[in-house]
């Protein structure tokens, strides 16, 4: 799952017959901190998103076409909620209790570009999500290389 | 689903038995402003998009759906031709 913001709607008529009745957004996949990750892409929308909302996702077909209830549909994005509120219980550096650390979006924040208090997880973020256990594993790694 | 534009038609006389009568197109895929974003790929055909045409396409396994029962081994399909799109970013 992907957090993405809803940049637009598409309109196709000459399109898959399983396709009609869908809503047809045009997201822009978010990172952390707000800024574009990549590029823009199509998904149906489940949950009534509109555009400027910040929405969940999917980018897998099987769980896309269930949440459409449309099985043995090429449907492989679906946006499948819409964000209220993001929240981080630590601090970008793994360590100690996060300070200021909650985002609400409402058309406040989404007028502000939706900035973050936090530095984003795009450098430091995989030592947050992993703290301590991928020192263990390169050690335990080298000596079985070694062995 | 990512937009892109057909910019041509790939010709191959020696295939899988499967793709025998499946349309292939080159696609280059857009930005929503419609300026080219990344490297073209070629995609089978499934709502008869000719060249020039915007159209959106599906990626993964879900791209051989259209043509069940037929088993197609395909992994990027043209599922749409789009008439409109609003952006504002």
């Amino acid at each position: 799952m992907l957090i993405g913001r809803v940049i637009g709607e598409m309109v196709a008529t000459q399109k898959h017959e399983s396709h009609s009745g869908c809503k047809a957004l045009i997201v822009q996949p978010l990172q952390l901190d707000g800024s574009n990750r990549g590029d823009a892409v199509i998904a149906f929308d489940s949950v009534d998103a509109g555009v400027g909302d910040r929405v969940l996702l999917v980018t897998d077909g099987y769980a896309a076409m269930t949440s459409l209830g449309r099985l043995e549909s090429p449907i492989d994005m679906a946006v499948i909620g819409v964000i209220d509120r993001l929240d981080f219980s630590l601090s970008p550096g793994g360590t100690g209790p996060a300070t200021g650390n909650s985002v609400t979006t409402g058309s406040a924040a989404a007028d502000s570009g939706l900035s973050l208090p936090l530095e984003p997880f795009g450098g430091r973020g995989q030592e947050l999500l992993l703290p301590a256990v991928p020192v263990k594993k390169k050690t335990g790694r080298k000596k079985e290389g070694e062995n | 689903m990512y937009l892109g534009r057909v910019i041509g038609k790939v010709w191959a006389t020696v295939k899988n038995d499967s793709l025998r009568g499946q349309r292939l197109l080159i696609v280059q895929p857009l930005t929503p402003e419609l300026a080219p974003a990344g490297k073209t790929v070629i995609c089978a055909d499934c709502s008869g998009a000719g060249a020039g045409e915007t159209i959106y396409w599906c990626k993964g396994k879900e791209a051989s759906f259209p043509f069940l029962p037929a088993l197609v081994p395909s992994d990027n399909t043209v599922v749409g031709i789009v008439d409109l799109l609003h952006v504002k970013r």
